[in-house]
C-alpha cells in the first residue's frame, strides 16, 4: 500500500511539474513579446526623433513659422578677441553701436 | 449403473471441451499478445527513431528569428537609416459575413477607397492584403472592430528618416532586407547580421507553449555603421546645389567634399535628388550616384596635375616664360584657342588665367608618355577604391591610340574622361602634401556591444613631393585672386586654392563638341595652408554663361563658407569688408 501511495505521489509531482513548466512557458512567451514590443517602440521613437530633427524640416519650420532666413552678406560680423575684454561687454558694444562699444569695454582687473 | 457411466462420460466430454476451448482462447489471446508485443517492439525499437522525429515535427515548431539589420549613423551619431517593425493587415474573405459594412468601417480607419476594400473582402481567394506596413494605431483600431476574418502580421521595414538627404550615398535595402544600392549594398555583409531560430512545443491550438532554450540559436544583430559624412555639411551641399539648379536651370549637379589627409568623405551630394523611402516608385536612373559612376571630361581642372608632373620631372621651371601666342595655336591642323589673347606667361600665370595654349605647351614639354604617366599616378585610370559598388574607372587611352592632337587635348582636359571622385582624390594629393589617399564613407562598424571595429584601408601612396604640392598650392591660391578665373570662390579671411573647369559636352548626334552644352566645375581646398577639405562642385548643363568661375565657383564659396563656420575654423587673414564681387572682365572664356 505504501509503495502504491509513493508511486501515486511521484506521479502527481511529475504532473504538477509538467503543468508548472507549461505555465511558465506561456509566461516566458508573453514576457518575450512584451520585451520585443518595448524594443520596437524604442526604435520607432528613435526614428521619429530623427525624422522630426531633420534639417529640411527644421529649416522649413524656421522659415514658415518663425519667419527666419539665412543671414545676408554683412549681417554676420566676426568679433576679434581682445585681451582683457569680457565677451559680454563686446556683445553689448556690438548691439549698442560703435561709439558706445568703445566706451563700454571694461578692462579686467 | 449404465446411467451413472453415461453421466461420467458426459462430464469428461464437457471437461475436455472446456479445456479445448480454453486452449483455443489462450492461443488466440497469446497470438494477439504476440501481435501487440511485436507491434510494441516495432514501434519502440525498430521504428523508434523515425517515429520520434515525426512526433517532434508534429509537436515542435521552428520559429525563425530575423536578425535586426544594423543602423547607419552619420559622423555625429545621428540616425540616417534604421529598421523597424510595422503591422500589416490581411483578411480571409470566406470568414467575413458582411464585406460591404466592414469595408466601410475599414475605409474610415485606413483612409483608403471603400470600393477597393469591399472588392478585396469579397474576393474569391483564401487570403488578401488589406494594407501593408500601416501605423500601429491604425492596426489596433482595425483589430478593435473584432472581425474574425481580419488578422495582422508584423513586417520589418527599413526607414530613412532624413528622406532624400544622402539618398544616393545610403542607397536602400529591399523587402527581404538585402542591400540593393549604395552603402546598404556595399556593406550588406556587415549590416545584415545572422538569422536565428527558436524551437518550441505546440499545443493543440498550435500556440507556442514552451521554448526549448537548449535548442535555439539567437540571431546576431547586424553591425551599425558610423559614416564619415556629416548631416549638416551634406544638407548645406544639397541646399546649395538645389539653389544653383534653380538659378542656372541646369540638368544635374554634383558636389563632393573630402578630408584631404584621411580620405574621409564629409559630404557627397547628387542632384536630381533621390528619396530611398520611395525607391520602388523611383526610376533606376535616379538611384545612380553620379559622383562615382559618371565619367566626364574634366577640362581645365586637369591643368594643375599636368604642371605638377612637369615640375616633378624637372621639365619646366616656375619662372620660365611660355609664349601663349596671343591665344591661338595650330595643333595637328586644328586651332587651339584661348578666349582672351595672352603673350608670355609663366606656368603659375598660365594656371591663374587658365590658358589652353600655355597648358598645351607644358604638356608638350612633358611629352605624351610622361603626361599619361602622371595622369595614372594621380589615379585617373582606375577606380579610387571608395567603399561603394559600381565605381567607374577613368577613360584614359594608351599613348599608342593618341592622335596628333591628343597630347595638347589631354593637357587641357579633353579626350579623357574621369569621375568626380577621381578628381577629388587627385586634388587631395595636392592639398595634403603629395599623398594619394583612398576615399571612404564608413569610419567604423559598431558591434552590438558598442565596440568600434575599424575598417582597414589601403595605405596612402606618395604621388608628388611635398615641395611640388606646396608650389601648386600657392599657384592655385592665385586662381581665386581678383586677377584669376575664380574670384567668386574667394572667402574673406581665408586663402582659397582652386581651379575652374568648363568642359564642352559631346553632341551624341554629331559626335562633336557642342559649344552650347557645357559642364561647369570648380574644385578647391581651404584653408590653403592647412586644408580642412577638398570640395568639387559640378553643374551639368547650365543655361546662359556656363563658365566654371561664374556658375560653380559661387556654389563652392557658399558651401565652403558654411562648412568652415560649422567646423569652427577661424579666419586666418584679416577680415576685409565683404563687398559683392563683380565678375572680372578677364574671367570669361579663359577656362
Amino acid at each position: 500500500m505504501w509503495i502504491g501511495a509513493g508511486l501515486a505521489a511521484a506521479m502527481l509531482a511529475a504532473v504538477w511539474e509538467r503543468s508548472e513548466v507549461v505555465s511558465l512557458g506561456y509566461e516566458v512567451g508573453e514576457l518575450r513579446k512584451l520585451r520585443d514590443l518595448e524594443l520596437q517602440r524604442h526604435r520607432a521613437l528613435i526614428l521619429e526623433s530623427a525624422s522630426l530633427s531633420s534639417l529640411e524640416r527644421v529649416d522649413r519650420l524656421a522659415a514658415d513659422t518663425l519667419g527666419m532666413g539665412a543671414a545676408k552678406p554683412g549681417q554676420i560680423q566676426l568679433v576679434p578677441e581682445r585681451p582683457g575684454v569680457e565677451p559680454a561687454s563686446m556683445l553689448a558694444a556690438l548691439t549698442g553701436g560703435a561709439q558706445v562699444a568703445e566706451a563700454s569695454f571694461k578692462e579686467r582687473p | 449403473m449404465k446411467r451413472r457411466a453415461q453421466w461420467r462420460c458426459n462430464e469428461e466430454w464437457v471437461t475436455r471441451q472446456f479445456f479445448r476451448r480454453l486452449l483455443g482462447v489462450a492461443v488466440i489471446l497469446s497470438g494477439m499478445a504476440l501481435v501487440v508485443g511485436w507491434r510494441l517492439v516495432d514501434l519502440q525499437i525498430v521504428q523508434a527513431a523515425a517515429l520520434a522525429k515525426r512526433a517532434e515535427r508534429q509537436q515542435e515548431r521552428m520559429i525563425p528569428i530575423e536578425a535586426e539589420r544594423g543602423a547607419i549613423y552619420d559622423r555625429q551619431g545621428r540616425v540616417v537609416a534604421m529598421s523597424s517593425e510595422l503591422p500589416s493587415l490581411f483578411a480571409v474573405p470566406s470568414a467575413i459575413d458582411h464585406p460591404a459594412a466592414l469595408g466601410a468601417e475599414l475605409a474610415a480607419i485606413l483612409e483608403r477607397p471603400r470600393q477597393e476594400l469591399v472588392r478585396r473582402l469579397s474576393a474569391d481567394r483564401p487570403f488578401v492584403w488589406l494594407d501593408r506596413q500601416v501605423a500601429p494605431a491604425r492596426a489596433q483600431a482595425v483589430l478593435a472592430l473584432g472581425s474574425e476574418g481580419i488578422g495582422v502580421v508584423v513586417e520589418n521595414r527599413r526607414f530613412y528618416p532624413k528622406r532624400a538627404l544622402m539618398g544616393h550615398l545610403i542607397g536602400f535595402a529591399g523587402l527581404d532586407h538585402q542591400g540593393l544600392e549604395g552603402l546598404e549594398l556595399s556593406y550588406d555583409h556587415l549590416l545584415r547580421g545572422e538569422r536565428g531560430w527558436l524551437l518550441v512545443e505546440r499545443d493543440a491550438a498550435g500556440r507556442a507553449v514552451f521554448p526549448k532554450s537548449a535548442r535555439s540559436a539567437q540571431p546576431a544583430k547586424g553591425r551599425d555603421l558610423r559614416l564619415t559624412v556629416d548631416e549638416v555639411i551634406q544638407y548645406s551641399m544639397e541646399q546649395a546645389l538645389d539653389a544653383a539648379l534653380r538659378q542656372t536651370e541646369a540638368a544635374s549637379a554634383i558636389a563632393v567634399m573630402m578630408e584631404p589627409r584621411s580620405g574621409a568623405i564629409l559630404g557627397m551630394a547628387v542632384r536630381p535628388e533621390f528619396n530611398p523611402n520611395q525607391a520602388a516608385a523611383t526610376s533606376a536612373e535616379r538611384w545612380r550616384n553620379r559622383a562615382i559612376t559618371d565619367l566626364y571630361e574634366p577640362g581645365s581642372t586637369i591643368k594643375p596635375l599636368i604642371l605638377a608632373g612637369a615640375l616633378e620631372d624637372r621639365k619646366i621651371r616656375l619662372d620660365e616664360l611660355i609664349d601663349c601666342e596671343q591665344g591661338s595655336m595650330l595643333v595637328a591642323n586644328r586651332r587651339l584657342r584661348d578666349h582672351l589673347p595672352h603673350g608670355l606667361l609663366t606656368p603659375p600665370q598660365i594656371i591663374q588665367v587658365s590658358s589652353n595654349v600655355g597648358a598645351a605647351k607644358i604638356g608638350m614639354q612633358l611629352g605624351a608618355p610622361r603626361l599619361r604617366h602622371w595622369l595614372t599616378e594621380f589615379g585617373l585610370d582606375r577606380p579610387t577604391g571608395i567603399d561603394l559598388k559600381g565605381e567607374a574607372g577613368g577613360l584614359l587611352r594608351p599613348v599608342a591610340q593618341w592622335s596628333g592632337r591628343s597630347l595638347a587635348s589631354h593637357a587641357i582636359g579633353q579626350e579623357l574622361a574621369i569621375t568626380p571622385m577621381q578628381l577629388v582624390a587627385a586634388y587631395a594629393a595636392l592639398a595634403n602634401g603629395g599623398l594619394l589617399v583612398t576615399p571612404h564613407l564608413v569610419d567604423a562598424a559598431v558591434l552590438p556591444d558598442g565596440t568600434r571595429q575599424a575598417i582597414e584601408r589601403p595605405a596612402a601612396r606618395r604621388v608628388i613631393s611635398r615641395r611640388t604640392a606646396d608650389r601648386l598650392r600657392d599657384i592655385l591660391v592665385s586662381v581665386t585672386a581678383p586677377e584669376g578665373t575664380a574670384p567668386k570662390a574667394a572667402i574673406p579671411g581665408f586663402r582659397v586654392a582652386g581651379k575652374t573647369g568648363t568642359a564642352q559636352k559631346i553632341d551624341p548626334e554629331t559626335r562633336r563638341y557642342d559649344p552650347r552644352e557645357v559642364i561647369s566645375s570648380f574644385i578647391g581646398f581651404v584653408p590653403a595652408e592647412s586644408p580642412q577639405f577638398v570640395l568639387l562642385v559640378i553643374i551639368d548643363g547650365p543655361q546662359g554663361a556656363g563658365w566654371g568661375g561664374v556658375v560653380a565657383a559661387p556654389v563652392f564659396r557658399q558651401i565652403a563658407e558654411e562648412t568652415l563656420h560649422y567646423l569652427g575654423v577661424m579666419p586666418q587673414a584679416p577680415m576685409v569688408a565683404q563687398a559683392a564681387y563683380v565678375t572680372p572682365h578677364d574671367v570669361r572664356g579663359t577656362e
